[in-house]
């Protein structure tokens, strides 16, 4: 569905999942808080779509961490 | 001095009666803007139109809208009845659409930046197919001209001149207009959203 990450495009890996679930909050309270809707949430959870800078520095400060814990270039 | 008096009531007023004008425009913008973003929020977080945007859905919608589109516009046209009907089919599909896209392409604001980005993808190539469909016509009228049996361009006219009577026209017109509304719905896919559960994760603690 929708734009999925070409081959010679960029990947950008996230933690979303995983620190979302830890911090007991939903899909759809965290698009609220960052103000998307909470299919897109699940589009980044899976690696499917690459948010904007501005929508990731939103989720950093949604989950109250850095960017750079949540995105990354390198698969964990 | 006594014509100044009544001069600074008047002024005094009009201040007031501006003043209040303004004040009731402010109010007025306010609360349009919050019905509007209601509007927006709803559209954007209720569950109302889940049931039309996910993949089944869209390939039902796609499906009757092209049959409605281009099978049923032939017989309107050929038999010259039920135009009615079939305008109105277009008009519920048409709102289908829209709804299975969740209004993307209607209204300022809905869309956030994922689904931004897909639309705007949709718009691009319902624009290349609209540019395409366009050519058709000119593309036939330039064969007839070229290689028509006299090389007569007025053979396409004569025959349109024949067939197009006021009724024919009409769905033409309706044919046309919803050609051009109905390409960013095709051009946005078939694909629709998958079934994600709002509250749960897939991961578990």
């Amino acid at each position: 569905m929708g734009r999925k990450p070409k081959a010679d495009e960029e990947l950008v890996f996230n933690r979303l999942e995983a620190l979302r679930t830890k911090a007991g909050i939903t899909r759809q309270q965290l698009a609220d808080a960052v103000d998307v809707h909470y299919q897109t949430i699940g589009y980044i959870e899976r690696n499917e779509y690459s948010p904007s800078l501005v929508l990731a520095l939103r989720i950093a400060k949604a989950l109250n961490k850095k960017v750079e814990q949540i995105f990354s270039l390198e698969e964990n | 001095m006594a014509a100044k008096k009544p001069q600074r009531i008047e002024e005094k007023l009009e201040k007031s009666v501006e003043a209040k004008a303004e004040r009731f425009e402010k109010l007025m913008e306010a609360s349009n803007d919050g019905f509007k973003k209601s509007i927006v929020t709803w559209l954007r977080t209720s569950q109302f139109f889940d049931g039309m945007v996910n993949t089944p859905a869209r390939i039902l919608i796609n499906t009757a809208s092209i049959i409605v589109l281009y099978l049923w516009t032939i017989d309107v046209a050929n038999t010259e009845n039920n135009i009615l009907a079939w305008a109105i089919t277009l008009l519920v599909l048409l709102f289908m659409q829209a709804a299975s896209v969740r209004f993307v392409f209607n209204t300022e604001g809905i869309a956030d930046e994922f689904q931004a980005t897909r639309r705007n993808l949709a718009y691009r190539r319902a624009y290349r197919t609209i540019r395409r469909i366009a050519l058709i016509p000119v593309g036939l009228f330039a064969f007839l001209v070229v290689a028509g049996p006299h090389g007569d361009a007025n053979l396409l006219w004569d025959f349109v001149a024949y067939r197009l009577d006021n009724y024919r026209s009409l769905t033409l017109a309706i044919f046309i207009f919803a050609v051009s509304s109905f390409q960013k719905y095709f051009s946005y896919g078939w694909v629709g959203e998958p079934f994600t559960v709002r509250e749960k994760s897939s991961i578990k603690d």
